[in-house]
């Protein structure tokens, strides 16, 4: 409601003045939008992402007056970078500079189109710091940038191009002081420029010719205006609602060149009790999950492979992931492929995880009292920490699941909420138990629960305990997802989880909930089950 | 002299291997003329900031692992050594920043980031060898050697011994010699957006500083909760009241201060 409200405060009082819109979706009119840098004289542009995302048309401006619709060649919006093109040859281009060799206090010029202008401004300044922020490396430049300048060249005094001016970044103190602008260093466009078919990279930092005395300083300054380039786009005025002006800190994620992704069914978002014939359409997905499953079980009895003792096999195919209308780390819901796998239909139990520490393969799980209670043998193996947890499916010749393997397995291919359905009942009547449970921390012993069974017949995904998947934890890593068998982030600080006891909150509850901890975090409700490849 | 070269080794590495030996030339008049510290020397000051911040926090890991076992030493019959420290110590530091301890003289940081891993990763024992009396006898009603207290110590030791500064830093503290300064305040401001993202830093040098900063956000974890989380206000076990804190929740920060000239 409130960025509709930013919306028409932007429509009514942006547009008439034209100069703030230059940097916001405004409406489908064309608006000069920023500046750009030659980079190739057979028409590429370097320029910053969020001068052209959400444009429908772009068009360049060179320094000769002459007009062309340009189309996007690439983009990085994490580093606010995008790569045009226009159908010319013959441009004056501007010589990439070596980023790692640019210095503190060293002199710089900057040059762009401020507030849209036709008269192009150069304007001097110097490296005043370095910063990063999150995601963004950049440097501060002391010298007066505009709405307009974004997307221009920042140069050393060679003539070379160092960085690129963005608007994305926000000075860690929430004020930018006036007089202060920051700059995208370009060895970031490295990726962009070898979208350029002749691109020569072994030029990089080897300016052109000495800058002679004298004149200089005028020489450069007449260089450095050839190859600037004025860009003004046309934008969906509809996507002003959709996807928000870059904001400090928020880094806006939107890429028009990503297509669309396909919608999933909709999901009912609602908690009341599901309809008959939402209830049968379950039933059906299930009906055909399992004789899929048989099917390709049969296949493999063939081929002489048997399913490996309390596995159940997960027949290669696309799920939907993640989920709309849960916690932001869930989004967005896409399409995901996985090969086959084993799956455990149970979660490991004290009884096996015991025969792994006799057998020399794992430690004793670090709260010992439930592993030795003979009354548990049959309950979950708990208090393991990530890296115990994958010790033992190493010794069983197996491995630790993937997070999208975990999904799957507890949802099927339709998206819904939980492994028996969508419906809520299920969760509001266990939680209730589950307060009346003295002291929760209790496990249940594997396999009690046939009313949360996935359709794939596995057992004990949610309401029980929480299990460690291979995953790092990304809170975005959905968003740059692949396609096909994602493995997780390279690198992280924790490990993820899934599934949950039945006295966590409700959303926590859903098959696409991504919980996570420190890879040395054990506990009491806290276990692991494992997978493995069907060979 | 010496200091110079030391800037100079990796730049130059990086050109003869990059290929880009005419940079040399520009890179040799602009010293002369400007002595501002290069970028490609920053994002190696950051890696070295960032490298330490890890190593701390992973250290506060393992100690926050073993709390539950303080004080049952006797019983089970093993110690937490600083012998058994290091070992989990290099595991959780491999996992989180790739990089292995055993290993560290043929990895791809610079040296100087090795030197100063080395000596963390020293203080970090001597503190946990100098603990032993209150990790076997914990004293009930006292803090006992808790991830903060760790953290303090290690800390403190590690900038006496190196000029490199090291310091947890929160914005509500409860130990008030860990109240952020101005840098450090609008740092954890940013990180207490929810919309920040998770685990980056946020760093500067600036033309006029000496030294490049580093603050590495801190998130609550499970354990944490038992002091830190609900319900808010009631005391914890130490006395102290509970912040509220909720899981994933950020929680303050490891903040480095590197001398850009050793």
């Amino acid at each position: 409601m409130r960025r509709m409200a930013y919306f028409l405060w932007l429509v009514i009082v942006g547009n008439p003045s034209g100069l703030w819109a230059a940097e916001r979706p405004g409406g489908a009119v064309e608006k000069p939008a920023g500046s750009g840098v030659i980079v190739h004289s057979d028409g590429y542009v370097l320029t910053a992402h969020h001068v052209i995302v959400n444009a429908r048309r772009i068009v360049v401006v060179t320094p000769g007056e002459f007009r062309a619709p340009a189309t996007l060649v690439s983009a990085d919006p994490e580093h606010d970078l995008a790569l045009l093109k226009i159908e010319t040859v013959g441009l004056t281009e501007a010589p990439i500079g070596y980023a790692g060799s640019v210095r503190l206090d060293q002199e710089v010029i900057t040059v762009g189109f401020p507030f849209g202008l036709r008269e192009v401004s150069v304007t001097r300044g110097r490296i005043a710091a370095v910063r990063t922020k999150g995601v963004q490396r950049v440097f501060q430049v002391d010298a007066a940038v505009n709405p307009g300048n974004s997307g221009g060249a920042v140069f050393n005094r060679h003539g070379e191009v160092i960085g690129i001016l963005t608007t994305k970044f926000s000075h860690p103190s929430g004020i930018v002081p006036e007089g202060m602008s920051f700059a995208v260093p370009v060895t970031y466009a490295t990726p962009l420029l070898a979208n350029i078919p002749d691109f020569d990279f072994t030029v990089i930092g080897k300016k052109r010719k000495e800058s002679k005395g004298g004149g200089e300083e005028e020489n450069l300054a007449q260089e450095v205006v050839r190859t600037s380039v004025r860009i003004e786009t046309v934008r969906n005025p509809d996507t002003a609602s959709t996807s928000p002006a870059p904001v400090a800190g928020g880094s806006s994620k939107s890429d028009p060149s990503a297509a669309a992704p396909p919608r999933p069914h909709p999901i009912p978002a609602r908690e009341q009790p599901p309809t008959a014939s939402e209830e049968e359409a379950i039933a059906k997905v299930n009906e055909q999950l399992r004789a899929g499953q048989e099917e390709e079980l049969q296949k493999l009895a063939q081929r002489g492979i048997v399913p490996p003792e309390g596995m159940v096999l997960v027949p290669a195919g696309e799920f939907w992931m993640g989920a709309e209308d849960g916690l932001p780390d869930a989004r967005p819901m896409h399409r995901v492929y996985l090969s086959s796998y084993w799956f455990d239909k149970y979660e490991v139990t004290n009884a096996q995880y015991r025969q792994c520490v006799e057998g020399g393969g794992c430690s004793p799980p670090k709260d010992r009292q439930a592993f030795d209670d003979p009354q548990r043998v049959e309950h979950p193996v708990t208090g393991i920490t990530w890296t115990q947890g994958r010790a033992y499916c190493e010794w069983r010749g197996k491995r630790l699941p993937t997070e999208a393997e975990w999904e799957k397995a507890a949802r099927g291919t339709d998206g819904r909420r939980y492994p028996w359905g969508n419906s809520g009942e299920v969760v509001k009547s266990r939680a209730k138990n589950a307060e009346l449970k003295a002291g929760n921390n209790s496990t249940e012993p594997v396999g009690r629960q046939p009313a949360t069974m996935s359709p794939y017949s596995v057992f004990d995904l949610i309401g029980s305990v929480s299990e460690w998947v291979k995953d790092w934890y990304a809170e975005d890593f959905y968003q740059t997802s692949p396609a096909r068998d994602p493995q997780g982030p390279l690198r992280g600080s924790f490990r993820v989880l899934r599934g949950g006891e039945w006295s966590e909150k409700p959303p926590d509850l859903r098959a696409s909930y991504r919980g996570w901890d420190e890879v040395t975090y054990w506990g009491p409700m806290l276990g692991v089950r494992c997978a493995d490849d069907v060979s | 002299m010496g200091s110079r070269l030391q800037w100079l080794l990796p730049t130059l590495l990086v050109f003869s291997w990059s290929g880009w030996a005419g940079s040399e030339l520009a890179c040799a008049k602009d010293r002369r003329l400007e002595a501002g510290v290069p970028f490609q020397t920053i994002l190696e000051l950051e890696t070295t900031a960032r490298l330490l911040a890890i190593l701390l926090d992973s250290g506060r890991a393992v100690v926050n692992e073993n709390q539950p076992l303080f004080g049952e030493m006797e019983k089970s019959g093993k110690g937490f050594t600083p012998e058994a420290f290091e070992r989990q110590l290099i595991e959780v530091f491999l996992s989180r920043s790739g990089t292995d301890l055993r290993e560290l003289d043929s990895a791809r940081i610079p040296e100087r980031s090795k030197r100063l891993l080395k000596e963390l990763v020293s203080a970090s024992k001597q503190v946990v060898a100098e603990a032993q009396p209150e990790i076997r006898q914990p004293r009930p009603g006292e803090k006992g050697f808790i991830p903060a207290i760790f953290g303090a110590r290690v800390a403190s030791r590690f900038t006496e011994r190196t000029g490199v500064l090291l310091k947890q830093t929160a914005l509500a503290p409860r130990n008030p010699a860990n109240a952020p300064d101005s840098y450090e305040r609008a740092a954890l401001e940013a990180f207490a957006d929810p919309s920040y993202p998770r685990e980056k830093a946020v760093s500067e040098v600036t033309a006029k500083s000496d030294s490049l900063r580093l603050m590495f956000p801190l998130y609550t974890t499970r354990r944490c909760l038992d002091c830190h989380g609900e319900p808010k206000g009631e005391p914890d076990r130490t006395g102290y009241p509970r912040e509220g804190l909720k899981l994933g929740q950020n929680a303050g920060a490891i903040s480095v201060a590197i001398p850009i000239r050793p």
